[in-house]
């Protein structure tokens, strides 16, 4: 199917927080409680839209646990957006946090957008890291954040569709070189050059930037 | 149910899939008196349980450690193979010239425990159990990653299903030996999947001596060693090997942007258990027990050629997902996971000549 932007994310965060439930939860809107260990990466891929423009994501899920790194590292160049995820109900995941921001700081580029997501939202009884907490990381790191929860699907589309929305309005303001695949962002096919950055807001720096379609 | 020896000169094994609880019992207790070999019995080889098998070609990725195993073998083929580890017993360290050939065709399910065990030179290991014993008692700071790991290994096999079940803590303590043993690689996620494949055959004190010796002597801590800097070699490698064997598709990989590292981390890391169906995750641990580690090299060629033809005509996405949904669901039979085993062997052949 023809899209007029192609996004690429990465899913990070430490080992068994969710992070390929919420993928799955996205691309197959479903949740299985029973799954493999995600070993190196997987992938998934799904089309939304946005302000009546038809968004392909392609996005790897990453394996959690520390050693793992020097395979995601090579996952963070080339994308746009990452969802960077804790789980709710253990404190630790959330105290890794700052790790994990360091090592997507460093090894992305400087505008990918980082949604920060407390997934498990609906083990509220076992809840460790409440809720304002999140908010206040999301906002001393300037990151975006939501809680989610993969199994019964709150905020998951809104999670993944957000990151896109915001991603879209960098590009509208001109900040992403829609011309460079290692921002991962990419023209779609059949766009012509002539309106697939026409800003609908209006804003003046959309126009023009793209100059060759891929 | 029809038990009588194959007619085909190709295929020495039956494959009969058993249907019930009932009928795989009776196939045990008439299987072990042709052959009244000496199993792992009581042991989960025994338990290696006919999973549901979803035979429509459906949109869903196999889970791990599912999938039917042919666990019927004809009289010849069990003789000739009873003969040969009789021998081997008394002189362990000998390996029967006849073994390879056998091998190729699959070591008969009733003695594979054992066999996997001579080839990996820990038949009857007092010290390394002994070991194994002694590390059980031991503290373990990776116990927290351990435990979250253990259902999400061969979750579609009976005997890792349960929560706490035999299964499950056979893997825990395997795991969590494993990460004391080796303090350098520690635990690392993939191991359980192996390690989970070895559990199937012989008692946990056994496969874990198995898991040493792969991962030692074999070098498949290697890979996990310095951030994986050796697993990275083994990709450019690999897609050095694609130039040179399945050019074509090296060419379309890279014009539609595909590398190694996006689908043969599992291949290495859990010597394919962690995708495939049983029956060729243990095909291959057969074949990588005789021959050795280049083995991965020789499968994940086979399985490349295997699906040329169907890989050529997608893109990005179809060729990310081919491997995640189809290339699995591609060796539920038997035949097809023995002729990638046959592929395989000729690519070894091929490779002694040219590059020894």
């Amino acid at each position: 199917m023809s899209y007029a932007y192609l996004f690429k994310y990465i899913i990070i965060g430490d080992t068994g927080v969710g992070k390929s439930c919420l993928l799955l939860q996205f691309t197959d809107k479903r949740f299985q409680p029973v799954h493999d260990l995600t070993i190196g990466v997987e992938f998934g891929a799904r089309m939304i839209t946005i302000d009546g423009k038809q968004i392909k994501l392609q996005i790897w899920d990453t394996a959690g646990q520390e050693s793992f790194r020097s395979i995601t590292r090579s996952y963070y160049r080339g994308a746009a957006g990452a969802l960077l995820v804790y789980d709710i109900t253990r404190r630790d995941t959330f105290n890794h946090l700052t790790s994990w921001l360091e090592d997507a700081r460093q090894h992305s580029n400087s505008n990918m957008v980082i949604m920060l997501i407390g997934n498990k939202s609906d083990l509220e009884a076992r809840r460790e890291v409440k809720k304002e907490e999140g908010e206040a990381f999301a906002r001393e790191h300037g990151l975006v954040f939501m809680e989610t929860s993969a199994k019964t699907a709150a905020n998951v589309e809104e999670a993944f569709i957000d990151t896109a929305k915001e991603i879209y309005r960098k590009i509208q303001e001109g900040v992403f070189d829609i011309n460079n695949e290692a921002n991962g962002i990419k023209l779609g096919p059949q766009h012509s050059p002539n309106s697939p950055t026409s800003p609908s807001s209006g804003n003046p720096l959309g126009g023009g930037r793209a100059g060759n379609c891929c | 149910m029809d038990e009588g020896p194959s007619t085909s000169s190709e295929a020495p094994y039956r494959l009969l899939r058993c249907e019930s609880v009932t009928e795989r019992e009776r196939t045990m207790s008439t299987r072990q008196s042709v052959g009244a070999l000496r199993s792992p019995t009581k042991l989960p080889s025994q338990l290696i349980h006919m999973a549901d098998e979803n035979d429509s070609d459906g949109d869903e990725p196999l889970l791990s450690g599912s999938g039917t195993v042919n666990r019927i073998v004809s009289e010849d083929v069990l003789t000739e193979w009873q003969e040969i580890v009789e021998k081997w017993k008394e002189d362990q360290f000998s390996r029967p010239s006849k073994l390879s050939d056998l091998i190729y065709n699959g070591i008969p399910d009733i003695l594979r425990g054992e066999v996997w065990q001579l080839l990996a030179k820990v038949y009857k290991e007092e010290d390394l159990s002994n070991t194994y014993r002694m590390l059980l008692d031991k503290e373990c700071p990776s116990e927290p990653v351990i435990l979250r790991d253990i259902h999400r290994t061969f979750p579609a096999h009976d005997f890792f299903k349960e929560s706490n079940g035999v299964g499950q803590e056979s893997l825990f303590k395997i795991s969590k030996a494993y990460s004391l043993y080796d303090e350098e690689v520690n635990y690392c996620q993939g191991l359980s999947f192996l390690a989970a494949a070895l559990l199937l055959h012989m008692p946990e004190e056994q496969a874990f001596c198995v898991l040493v010796k792969i991962m030692f002597d074999y070098g498949l801590r290697d890979l996990f060693k310095l951030g994986f800097d050796a697993l990275h070699l083994r990709f450019y490698q690999l897609e050095r090997l694609m130039q040179d064997y399945c050019h074509e598709l090296a060419e379309h990989f890279a014009a539609v942007s595909i590398e190694p590292h996006m689908f043969a981390s599992q291949w290495f890391l859990t010597l394919f258990t962690a995708k495939f169906p049983l029956q060729m995750v243990f095909f291959i641990v057969d074949l990588f027990l005789a021959e050795g580690v280049n083995t991965i090299f020789h499968i994940s060629l086979a399985l490349l050629q295997d699906s040329k033809k169907e890989l050529l005509q997608l893109d990005f996405e179809g060729v990310l997902k081919y491997f995640r949904v189809a290339l699995p669901r591609r060796y539920r039979t038997e035949s097809n996971a023995k002729d990638l085993i046959h592929n395989a062997v000729k690519l070894k052949v091929l490779f002694f000549f040219i590059y020894i």
